[in-house]
């Protein structure tokens, strides 16, 4: 039995593992983990649900942390090694996979688009050597054969242009293609990332709804893995115990991530003749905030474009730290924001009673009754009690008059000595 | 009590007003917000861009306007003494022009003539800054001067994180009022049920009645021992028979209270919801652009994902007719309102798959705890 509580004391801490991994997706760079991470709203009622969703976040990270710190003690005396290779089991099944679907997309995408492209080519070509051919044979010719032949050349170009195919890609021999394995990795994880610079696009019909079906699963996975990879990270800066301030986390978190922009723009403007820093600097915020115009992409050897997917995946994993810890510190700022404009509010209702009461006396006596209520009730929605309980039926009683004016002195003493 | 009864009436106009605001700041505040942002965006891109494009234009102009006079300056002077001549300065003068088109379309040419077609035009600067802030990015157009790409960095800085606020708050709200819309489906369907099992239980009340009506006629003829036996089998009967159907009530109930409690939407009537809205976008673009089907579904989903990879792209919407300006109009609420409802299924379904995980979880749990 011990073996067996053994195996399943591991599946239930991945199992439990895996709800925070999925609520991490609100913590990626992309449209959908922004959404969530940045739900919360001034609003009062969204401050309640807020507070209890931060609760309820907190409330699931210790329980991971206990959980964690449990399968540590028991592991400890047994096999270290054991338990850290268990411990980042998950990220690395994670990294393998989006690694392997990234390459296995990459494959396919290759098989699909490089035969298409070798059919455009030869069918293209086809035609360009009869039209030459045809141009050649008959010598005298009429003003109106020529415009027409010159007319049918060009929409014929204008056709092969706008399926992918360049007038000078007729001139050699057609071996090498645009869909080489490297490219269409590169391709792969613009894809998954939603970058989609645009330079290299599906033409096929096989193509594009690969396309979209690769896309459909491919994003959610890269969006969790990118997650995770982000917790990871802000795990070990949580671990350093002398960053406890927000305030200081968010600083650094940010001047590393501008730092790694400018440096990567530094490392592009060395290395592509054709860009200046601007343009550099330019390319990196385009690509880490996920637009991807595309008018500047990297074009050149194969380590040069494995750097630049690694470039792509660190840049990205940053990102989502940086908008984390930002929007952790912007939430509680929006909550103070609330609170002030509630004290805003509170002092305007002050100010339009105030009228009410013409003695100063009564005046302080009334906000300190206030005040007294708010501190007992706890800023509860109940009317406060400024004064004490008087009977409907008061009047009617004449022989209290006298009574009820001294009870009245007494609170007003009380009140003021407090 | 007239005083009290003041104090409690400004009091709850204070928190009515108060709610009030917050709502304003929420929701419709924060939708003007994005489109004033557009908006401001149009206009500073436009501002920034207009001109260096319509100096690129004359740039082209000029220099293409320079070579015909220069090639035909050529045939006419040269022509009568040497064809060879006339060939070189010929073709210098075209490699000249090709090297000023080329220097050109680097710097943002895109052969649209000086003064009658213009990319940076106000609708073609609002689509530009929607795709910004969206992070769609098309390309098709881009910022091409210093300034336009630094207030493009900028932008989109200050850009992006107000649209990711917009979209979580409108995928929030459209999260709970599809959720509610789902819950009003499930009592009306029970409802349903309950009516139908009723007027089966009255169905069976009437029989009871006449067969109860029977056994009393036919006990007037026959003798006691008879009518005691008959009278209480039939009224057996009709008990079980209305306990029956009261049962089955019960569980009706209980199950819509169950269904209800959990509040889930089902992943399939999510997904059901996306492909339908990209199914009515697919449609749209297909009559206005002439795309095909697949071309127009694979623009959605590829605009939808922010991906964007800018090889199709609504071209007719980006001029100064007024039908462009309707179609950029609808375009734009398209986008804004296909990225919410994603949001808002994504939210939907990761519920779905979170209550999955925790279910699974605590099964593993109870089987081990069986274990030990």
């Amino acid at each position: 039995m011990h073996p067996r509580g053994k195996f399943l004391a591991g599946h239930l801490s991945a199992f439990c593992i895996t709800p925070t991994t999925t609520a991490l997706i609100s913590r990626n760079h992309s449209d959908w983990a922004h959404l969530q991470l940045l739900r919360r709203t001034p609003s009062s009622d969204a401050g309640n649900m807020n507070q209890i969703h931060f609760g309820t976040a907190s409330a699931r990270r210790r329980n991971a942390m206990i959980l964690e710190n449990n399968s540590g003690d028991e592991d400890a005396p047994k096999q270290g090694f054991l338990a850290n290779l268990r411990l980042a089991l998950f990220h690395l099944v994670l990294i393998f996979a989006t690694v392997a679907y990234i390459i296995a997309g990459a494959y396919l995408f290759t098989k699909i688009e490089h035969q298409a492209e070798l059919d455009r080519y030869q069918s293209y070509h086809t035609i360009y050597r009869n039209f030459i051919n045809n141009l050649y044979q008959s010598s005298n010719r009429s003003v109106a054969d020529v415009e027409n032949l010159i007319d049918t050349f060009t929409s014929i170009n204008f056709r092969a242009f706008k399926e992918g195919l360049k007038p000078t890609d007729f001139l050699v021999p057609q071996e090498t293609s645009r869909w080489s394995m490297i490219s269409a990795i590169f391709f792969t994880t613009t894809v998954l990332t939603s970058i989609g610079y645009g330079n290299l696009i599906p033409i096929s019909t096989g193509g594009k709804i690969f396309c979209v079906g690769y896309a459909i699963f491919g994003i959610p996975l890269t969006l969790v893995t990118i997650a995770d990879l982000a917790k990871f990270v802000a795990d070990m800066l949580i671990m350093d115990p002398t960053e406890d301030p927000k305030t200081g986390r968010q600083l650094l978190v940010l001047v590393f991530l501008l730092g790694y922009m400018t440096i990567s723009a530094c490392v592009y403007t060395i290395l592509e003749p054709m860009w200046s820093f601007l343009d550099s600097f330019y390319f990196c915020l385009v690509s880490l905030l996920t637009v991807g115009f595309g008018d500047l992409h990297p074009v050149g050897t194969v380590e040069y474009m494995l750097c630049s997917i690694v470039f792509i995946f660190i840049g990205l994993i940053l990102t989502t730290l940086a908008v984390d810890v930002s929007g952790s510190v912007g939430i509680a700022k929006m909550h103070s924001i609330g609170r002030g404009f509630d004290a805003m509010k509170m002092l305007n209702a002050l100010r339009v009673r105030k009228s009410e009461f013409v003695a100063k006396g009564a005046v302080s006596l009334s906000a300190a009754a206030r005040v007294a209520g708010r501190r007992l009730d706890g800023q509860q929605p109940h009317q406060p009690r400024w004064f004490a309980y008087v009977p409907k039926d008061a009047l009617t009683i004449p022989y209290i008059d006298e009574s009820a004016n001294v009870s009245s002195r007494t609170t007003t003493t009380t009140h003021t000595s407090i | 009590m007239g005083r009290r009864h003041r104090r409690s009436k400004v009091t709850r106009v204070v928190n009515l007003v108060k709610k009030i605001i917050a709502f304003f700041f929420s929701h419709i505040g924060l939708c003007a917000l994005v489109v004033g942002y557009a908006l401001l965006g149009a206009v500073i891109f436009k501002a920034v861009e207009g001109p260096h494009e319509a100096e690129i234009q004359e740039l082209v102009k000029s220099a293409r306007e320079k070579a015909v006079d220069v090639v035909w300056n050529a045939t006419f002077r040269v022509n009568r003494l040497d064809s060879k001549q006339w060939k070189k300065t010929v073709l210098d003068e075209v490699k000249r022009f090709k090297t000023v088109c080329m220097l050109s379309i680097r710097k943002g040419y895109d052969g649209k003539e000086y003064g009658k077609q213009a990319q940076w035009t106000f609708t073609g600067a609002f689509l530009y800054s929607l795709t910004v802030i969206t992070t769609i990015g098309y390309g098709n157009t881009a910022a091409k001067t210093y300034i336009g790409k630094t207030l493009t960095m900028l932008y989109a800085i200050i850009g992006i994180p107000l649209m990711l606020l917009f979209l979580t708050n409108i995928g929030d709200v459209m999260a709970k009022i599809f959720r509610f819309l789902y819950a009003q489906s499930i009592r009306l369907k029970f409802r349903l049920i309950l009516w139908h099992k009723k007027r089966k239980a009255a169905k069976i009340r009437r029989a009871n009645s006449l067969v109860s009506r029977l056994t009393r006629g036919h006990r007037v003829k026959a003798d006691s021992s008879v009518d005691s036996f008959g009278l209480g089998a039939g009224a057996d009967v009709e008990d079980l028979l209305t306990a029956r159907v009261e049962m089955e009530q019960l569980e009706v109930r209980e199950t819509a209270a169950a269904q209800l409690e959990s509040m889930t939407v089902p992943i399939s009537l999510v997904v059901f919801t996306m492909l339908g809205y990209l199914g009515v976008g697919t449609t749209i673009f297909k009559v206005w652009e002439g795309w095909t089907f697949l071309e127009s579904f694979y623009f959605c989903f590829i605009s939808l994902t922010t991906i964007g990879f800018g090889d199709k792209f609504p071209s007719t919407s980006v001029s100064n007719t007024d039908e462009a300006q309707e179609k950029l109009v609808i375009t734009s609420i398209y986008l804004l309102f296909g990225m919410a409802l994603l949001a808002m299924c994504f939210n939907l379904a990761q519920e779905e798959v979170q209550n999955k995980t925790r279910w699974i979880a605590d099964k593993f749990r109870s089987k081990e705890d069986d274990d030990d």
